[in-house]
Order: structure tokens, then C-alpha cells, then sequence
């Protein structure tokens, strides 16, 4: 063994990736830990005799891993390199892998049991013990030969060096016809690192399931970065030297050998080089799938057949796994068209199937000696039967027929057919002179009676009379004379409708009930919602009535009342103070709903005929005591400054964070009059600010004002913030603008136009 | 494991900065003197070497054990520290 130690830096690194460990840097500090690890694995390596089954249990872990991550492959490679090498001590430190390690090695053991004991794997073993003695004489002459290696440079001598001594242990017939040393060096080395690991078992059944396919495309992967240690390859040339030619494993491992090799020395043959490429090619179609036992050849030839494997199974995937997506509403799909398939079969089996072959029927012969008996009435002769059975077949399907044509095409042939009728379609189609056939139809028309079976009546109706119970005939005794004026005619009630026809004729009517049903649900659903229209609409103009008087009242009572005499206002004139100019026409039926309200529902409201400045008006007399305790609070308007909110003070911000306010205090409960307070608000401030936006909530009892930007709004903040207003103290808030926008979502973004208050600003406090 | 420690939240909460060696979860005064004698007196110096060894648990561990002596315990901590704090910050 030599002394690691004293190894440089790069040949403890490729030493490392020779064991199949990832490639890390080794610096000054990471080379101690670096010789530390090279030696455990190589002590792991001569070892892994003993060790054999933890490797397998290690391996197929390590595919089970490799399922969960493959997004983070570069992450997950380094990883997933290591583990395999791993001495048994150091499992248990890596939480990820040895986690899995317990779970599967369960699984992998039976399997490994029913794979030894097929006589190929056990023939196999045994020989690989051989090879695996002389692996690990290999093994550990191969630091000594690393360093001839890399000094002459030259690939083949390696292979020689190794091929010299695999060549006499290795069992010649496993390895059929070998001409080149080459070759015999390949499989010779992939049957050295099959033994050696002995894993085959996780390979038992190569072809079959994901598990299969996912191992390979670990190979694959492996085979493509570069770094990949001999005992992956070993992994995977075990299974394929398991199977019946050890060929199959070669071109593979092969590769992968010659790319490590290629690492550390730059010359490679051409077949080498040819090799490469096709696994390049075959690794970067990312197959699913790597059949072994039937690819392999067409590989070595062509890469072809292949991608066309791939591409199979990959459709394959899809196919399954849309089908499977799916299942539950192609069930419900596939159980919903059963059951219409069932509930037609249902259907049509209800329709009586009334044969026209009348099989039996009841002949009631004309016996001489009975006197009650009429021949043509109520009996029939033995020798005219057969004759009315011969006429009663046509005429059947004629009726028949033309029920169809009534009922289906609605076409204006009777369905009815009187004797006449009778005789003229009986001569047209036979040539029977008319007295046979009326004779014939005589006593067929006793056997109709007779055998109700037949689904003929005979009916006594006009042509224009719809049949009815009433004038089937049941008796041919007493038809009388009324058989001139109402003639007897033979019909099918029930014909054997064809089925297309029955179809249609059901569904027309069921569409026809449906429309009908659903104009009753329109008319139903309009007469409702116009109903709903118009008590929203009159509760809408008694709310407006109410409000209007609110205001007159407003109005009324904080009027002019500076003498005694001239306490009134003048009706038009309070109409022109509340309604806009723009409303006035359209509130006019309103105002007068008010007005009337005042005059019949308020008692300190006296109308008035006054004249005022020349003219006649209808005023209005505020009667009702100035000093009751309610006309004080409803005394609505700035009562003056609480505290100064100087720029400087303590609870007033130095500049505004939003444009948007929020004021309390202004409105009371029960608040009707908003416009009223809507009109302080903007008579206070807007002649000094830009206001976009001024609503009052009366539920939340705040008013809220959005001016055109900050500045205006610490002006109206200044302006407000610690007013009386009607008796309550007013304190005002800044409101972040996206709650604003919040709760009014329709409020303007920018001005102008700017809110201006209708009245002038009144009130003697504005500063 | 049973949660994490105080020390681990608080250094994966944040940046490390500045921040000493002895700031790491599983490295307190004993170890951090040690760590400071073989020249890694900052936090960052340890993670540039956990960085070197990619983050491999069992090399961090194996080195953590030889250039302190710190007990599988201990280096387990600061490795789990380091990588949650790579998976927050890095």
C-alpha cells in the first residue's frame, strides 16, 4: 500500500474520482480530510467481500434516491456518487441515503434470494468470485501502476497492464471470440467490477417498470458526468453479464472507462473515440428506457432502433398516464351514456309490440237452427272465412298505414276507412267486384267484433266527428238507420308507430311542455321582478319625501327669525335652497309630495299667504317654540374652535401623509340630513382646498373628504380638526388613500372640477 | 431531532456578517479558541470552508473533528447550522 500522505494534491483528487468520489478541491485545508477519506475507501475497497450485500442494499438505495431529486441533479450527483463507496462506520452519518439504505435492503434481499437461485446468477457468481480475488490483487497494485500509467502516457499499456492480469483468470468461454486484447481487457475489467460488487440482484428483472428504467437513467447519468467511479459501471455491467452474453455490457462501460481515462491522459484510440460519441449520443436522448438483452447489438451498429425504443415508451407513458388522469370522468362519462343506452332499450321495449299476423281468433259461425242469427250481422258461413281473413290482411296494413301517415307526417288522409273507401282500395289493388267485397267486408266486420285483439274498431262518426268511446260500435244489430247519415268505418286507434316517428313525436311534445313551462317561469319571474321594481321605487320616493321635509324643517328652523313677524320663508324659495338648479324639473313631484306632507303632517308648520316684496307667496311659518331642547341640537353649524391645531403642535402631523380624511363627530344617529352636513364640510373648507371627493357614512357616523393632494388636505385637516359642529366636538384623521379607494371605489382620481359649496360660507368663524 | 436550538434561529435568521466562529450553533468557547488557533476566527471562514467540502455532511464533520476535535454532536450542529443558513442566504 502506499503511503497516501505523500501524494500531491491532484493525485489524491484523481485518486478520490477513481473511487468514484466527487470530485472536491484539496486545499490546504481540505487535504487532510481528503487522505483520511482516500484511505478508508480504499480499506473499504479490499473489504468489500465481506461486504457484499451492504453494497447491493447501498446500491438500490441509492436508486431510490435518485427517484425523489432530479430536478437538483448537479446537487444530487455529488451526493449520489458517494454513497456507494461508503464503509459501512461512516453509513449511519448520512442521514439521506442510509435512511433509505434500511428501507430497501429489505425489499432487495428476496429478490437477490430468487435471483441466486437461478442457475445463470449462481454459475456467475462463482466465477466472479474468482475474478474478484484477482480484482483485489488489482486493487491494490493499482497505486503502484497509477504512476507508470500516467508516466507513459499511453492508454493501452494500462489496459495491457490490466488485461495481463484478468486475462488468465477470467473463464474464456464466458468471453466467446476475442480477438483484440482490447476487448478482452473491457470485458474482462466489467466482469471484474461485476463480481466485485455482486449486485445483480437488483437488476432481476431488467426490462420490467419504472424502477428498471429509473436505474438506467441513473447509469445514463452517471455515464455523462464524468466523474463516475468504476463501481457504478460495475453495477451496471452486472446486470448485463448476468444475462447471456457479457457483450452487452461492454460498449457502456467501456465508455465510460475511456472518458476517465481520457481525463487523465489525452490520447484515445478512434474506436474508443467512436464508442464515445454513440453513448454521448445515447446518454443525451435521456431514454427511459435501456433494453439490454434485445437492443444491444442494433446499438453497436446503429443508434437508430434505439430512439425509436425511446420514443415508444414514452408514448406509451403518456398513453397510460392520460387514461389514468382521467379515470374518474371517463367513468362517469362511459356510466352516464350506459345509462341512456338502457333507459332507450327500456323505452322502446315498452312499446307494445302488437303482431299483424292474427294468430288466433274466435269465428263465430252461423248455426242454422238458431233464430237469433244473421248472417252478415252477428255470424259468419264456414265458406265466407277464409275470404274475410284474405281481406283482412291488406286492409290492415292499409290502416295501419294510414294512422302512421296521420299521426306522423300529419297528413290530411282519414285514418278512417268507410266501405266505400274499403271497396275502392280492395278493387284498385285486386279487381274484386264490388258485391264480393262488401260482402267480405260485411263479415270481417262481424270478426272485428269478435276479436278486439286485432286493435281494429269500427266507428259510427261523421268525417268530421273526432272518435270517442261513444261511437265505437259494439253491436251490428242496432246500427239503424243512422248507418246513412253516420257511416261505419274500420280503424287502428293504436297503430305500430315506427320508432323514429314515436321519437319525434316525443320530443316535439316534450320541448312544447318545456317552452310552455318556461314562458310560466318568465312571466312568473317578470311579474315578480317588476313588482320587486316598484315597491323599491316607491320606498325610494318616500325615503325622498322624508328627507326633503327633513331639510324643510332644517331649514325652517334655523331660518330668519330675526323679527317677530317676519319669521317665514317663502315655499319656491326653500325648494330653489335644497333641489339644484339640474333636479328641480325631474323633483318636482317630489317637492309637492313634501309639501303636502308639511302641510297635513306638520303642526309647527303654518302655510301662509304673504306678500314679500310686492308679490304674493305661499310662505311658511316656523310656529313651533325656538327654545325647545331639540331645535338647539339640530341647530346644525360650526359653533367654533375647540383648540388651536397650529403646524407645530403635538398632534397634528408637519405635513399630510394622504390626500383623504376621515371626520368624526359630524353626524349624528339617525342622520338623515347628509347633504346638509355634506354642505358644512365643503362651506368650511373648500374655499380654501381642493376637494375631489366628500361622502357621509351615516352607519359608521363619519364623513369622508378626498382632496386633490396632501396639501389640501392638511388644509382641511386644519380646518376642521377641533371645531364644535351642532354641539359635538369634531376630530379629524388622515385615511390612507387605498382604504379610500376601498370604500369609494368610484370617488374621482383627479380634479378639476373641485366640490364648492352652494351656499356662500355663512358662518362667522371662518378664518 | 428535537427542534432546533436558540443559538441555530438566532444565526440562521439573519446575515452572519461579522459574526464570530463561537456564533455557530455546536461551537461554544472551547471550540471556538480552537478554531481561532488554526485561523478561522470568523463564521464566514468556517462556511467558506463547508462551502469548499460542498456542503457534505460527513467531510465537514471529519474536518470539524480534526481541526478541533469536536464531537460528532457538535460538528453535526454546525453543519446543519451552515446549511440552513445556505438555504436562506445563499
Amino acid at each position: 500500500m502506499v503511503d497516501v500522505d505523500k501524494l500531491s494534491d491532484a493525485e489524491i483528487r484523481s485518486k478520490l474520482m477513481e473511487y468514484g468520489f466527487p470530485a472536491l478541491p484539496i486545499t490546504g485545508t481540505t487535504r487532510k480530510v481528503m487522505v483520511k477519506k482516500l484511505k478508508l475507501l480504499m480499506e473499504n475497497k479490499s473489504s468489500t467481500k465481506a461486504d457484499g450485500r451492504r453494497s447491493l442494499g447501498r446500491y438500490s438505495s441509492e436508486d431510490d434516491s435518485d427517484n425523489e431529486v432530479k430536478a437538483a441533479k448537479n446537487k444530487r450527483r455529488v451526493t449520489m456518487a458517494a454513497p456507494p463507496m461508503q464503509p459501512p462506520p461512516v453509513k449511519p452519518t448520512l442521514k439521506k441515503t442510509t435512511r433509505i439504505v434500511e428501507t430497501t435492503i429489505e425489499e432487495d434481499i428476496p429478490k437477490k434470494e430468487t435471483r441466486s437461485n437461478t442457475s445463470v446468477s449462481s454459475s456467475f457468481s462463482r466465477s466472479s468470485r474468482l475474478v474478484r480475488k484477482a480484482q483485489d490483487e488489482f486493487d491494490t497494485g493499482s497505486e503502484s501502476e497509477s504512476e507508470i500509467i500516467r508516466n507513459s502516457h499511453n492508454l493501452s499499456s494500462e489496459k495491457d497492464n490490466k488485461t495481463a492480469k484478468q486475462y488468465p483468470i477470467s473463464p474464456s468461454s464466458n468471453f466467446g471470440v476475442r480477438e483484440s486484447p482490447k476487448k478482452t481487457f473491457e470485458s474482462s475489467y466489467s466482469r471484474t467490477f461485476s463480481s466485485s460488487s455482486d449486485r445483480p440482484a437488483a437488476f432481476s428483472s431488467p426490462l420490467s417498470g419504472d424502477a428498471t428504467n429509473e436505474r438506467l437513467n441513473q447509469i445514463r447519468s452517471r455515464l455523462s458526468l464524468g466523474t463516475t467511479g468504476p463501481d457504478k459501471v460495475s453495477s451496471y455491467s452486472s446486470v448485463s453479464s448476468a444475462g447471456p452474453s457479457v457483450d452487452k455490457a461492454e460498449t457502456p462501460f467501456l465508455s465510460n472507462f475511456t472518458r476517465r481515462l481520457s481525463q487523465l491522459s489525452a490520447s484515445k484510440t478512434n474506436d474508443y473515440t467512436y464508442r464515445n460519441e454513440a453513448i454521448k449520443e445515447h446518454d443525451s436522448n435521456g431514454a427511459t428506457s435501456y433494453p439490454r438483452t434485445t437492443q444491444y447489438t442494433s446499438f453497436r451498429s446503429t443508434l437508430k432502433p434505439r430512439e425509436y425504443q425511446y420514443d415508444y415508451n414514452k408514448v406509451n407513458r403518456n398513453g397510460g398516464n392520460l387514461l389514468k388522469d382521467n379515470l374518474v370522468p371517463f367513468t362517469v362519462l362511459g356510466v352516464a351514456v350506459l345509462f341512456f343506452f338502457f333507459v332507450g332499450f327500456i323505452y322502446l321495449g315498452m312499446r307494445s309490440d302488437t303482431s299483424l299476423e292474427p294468430t288466433g281468433y274466435k269465428v263465430p259461425h252461423c248455426d242454422s237452427t238458431n233464430t237469433n242469427h244473421m248472417r252478415g250481422v252477428n255470424c259468419v258461413l264456414e265458406g265466407d272465412l277464409e275470404k274475410a281473413i284474405n281481406l283482412l290482411k291488406p286492409l290492415r296494413t292499409e290502416l295501419n298505414d294510414r294512422a302512421i301517415r296521420k299521426i306522423c307526417e300529419n297528413s290530411k288522409i282519414s285514418d278512417r276507412m268507410e266501405d266505400k273507401d274499403v271497396v275502392a282500395f280492395v278493387q284498385g289493388k285486386f279487381g274484386v267486384e264490388e258485391s264480393r267485397v262488401l260482402t267480405d267486408l260485411r263479415n270481417l266486420q262481424v270478426l272485428i267484433l269478435k276479436n278486439p285483439s286485432w286493435g281494429i274498431s269500427i266507428v259510427q262518426a261523421g268525417p268530421d266527428e273526432e272518435i270517442t268511446e261513444k261511437n265505437f260500435v259494439k253491436n251490428l244489430d242496432n246500427l239503424g238507420f243512422e248507418r246513412v247519415t253516420k257511416p261505419i268505418s274500420l280503424t287502428i286507434l293504436k297503430p305500430n308507430i315506427p320508432w323514429t316517428c314515436s321519437l319525434t313525436n316525443k320530443i316535439f311534445l316534450l320541448t312544447k311542455t318545456t317552452l310552455i313551462i318556461v314562458a310560466i317561469f318568465l312571466v312568473l319571474y317578470l311579474f315578480n321582478f317588476l313588482y320587486k321594481k316598484y315597491t323599491d321605487y316607491q320606498k325610494r320616493q318616500r325615503n325622498e319625501v322624508i328627507c326633503l321635509v327633513e331639510k324643510i324643517l332644517d331649514i325652517l328652523q334655523s331660518g330668519p327669525s330675526n323679527e317677530g313677524d317676519n319669521n317665514y320663508v317663502v315655499i319656491n324659495h326653500v325648494r330653489d335652497m335644497i333641489i339644484p338648479v339640474n333636479e328641480r324639473r325631474a323633483k318636482e313631484k317630489i317637492w309637492k309630495q313634501a309639501v303636502e306632507f308639511i302641510n297635513e303632517n306638520e303642526s309647527r308648520v303654518r302655510t301662509e299667504n304673504q306678500v314679500v316684496q310686492g308679490e304674493e307667496y305661499y310662505v311658511w311659518r316656523w310656529v313651533g317654540s325656538s327654545n325647545l331642547s331639540m331645535n338647539t341640537s339640530k341647530n346644525k353649524s360650526w359653533q367654533g374652535q375647540a383648540f388651536e391645531t397650529q403646524t407645530g403642535a403635538v398632534n397634528s402631523l408637519p405635513c399630510s401623509p394622504t390626500p383623504c380624511l376621515k371626520i368624526r363627530g359630524m353626524v349624528e344617529d339617525g342622520d338623515r340630513n347628509t347633504q346638509l352636513i355634506r354642505e358644512a364640510v365643503l362651506s368650511k373648507c373648500s374655499s380654501k382646498c381642493r376637494i375631489l371627493h366628500c361622502a357621509v357614512d351615516t352607519n359608521m357616523k363619519c364623513v369622508y373628504l378626498k382632496c386633490a393632494d396632501t396639501g389640501d388636505a392638511a388644509v382641511a385637516y386644519h380646518n376642521l380638526h377641533g371645531w364644535w359642529y351642532a354641539g359635538q366636538l369634531v376630530t379629524v384623521k388622515y385615511l390612507r388613500l387605498e382604504r379610500y379607494m376601498q370604500r369609494f371605489p368610484d370617488s374621482p382620481i383627479s380634479g378639476p372640477p373641485y366640490l364648492k359649496a352652494t351656499l356662500p360660507a355663512s358662518d362667522g368663524w371662518a378664518n | 431531532m428535537s427542534g432546533t436550538s436558540q443559538k441555530h434561529r438566532n444565526f440562521v435568521a439573519e446575515p452572519m456578517g461579522d459574526k464570530p466562529v463561537t456564533d455557530l450553533a455546536g461551537v461554544g468557547d472551547v471550540l471556538g479558541g480552537r478554531l481561532k488557533n488554526a485561523g478561522f476566527d470568523k463564521a464566514f471562514v468556517v462556511l467558506g470552508q463547508f462551502l469548499v467540502l460542498k456542503k457534505n455532511k460527513e467531510l465537514f464533520q471529519e474536518w470539524m473533528k480534526d481541526v478541533c476535535s469536536a464531537s460528532s454532536k457538535q460538528s453535526s450542529d454546525c453543519w446543519q447550522c451552515l446549511n440552513d443558513w445556505c438555504e436562506e442566504f445563499l
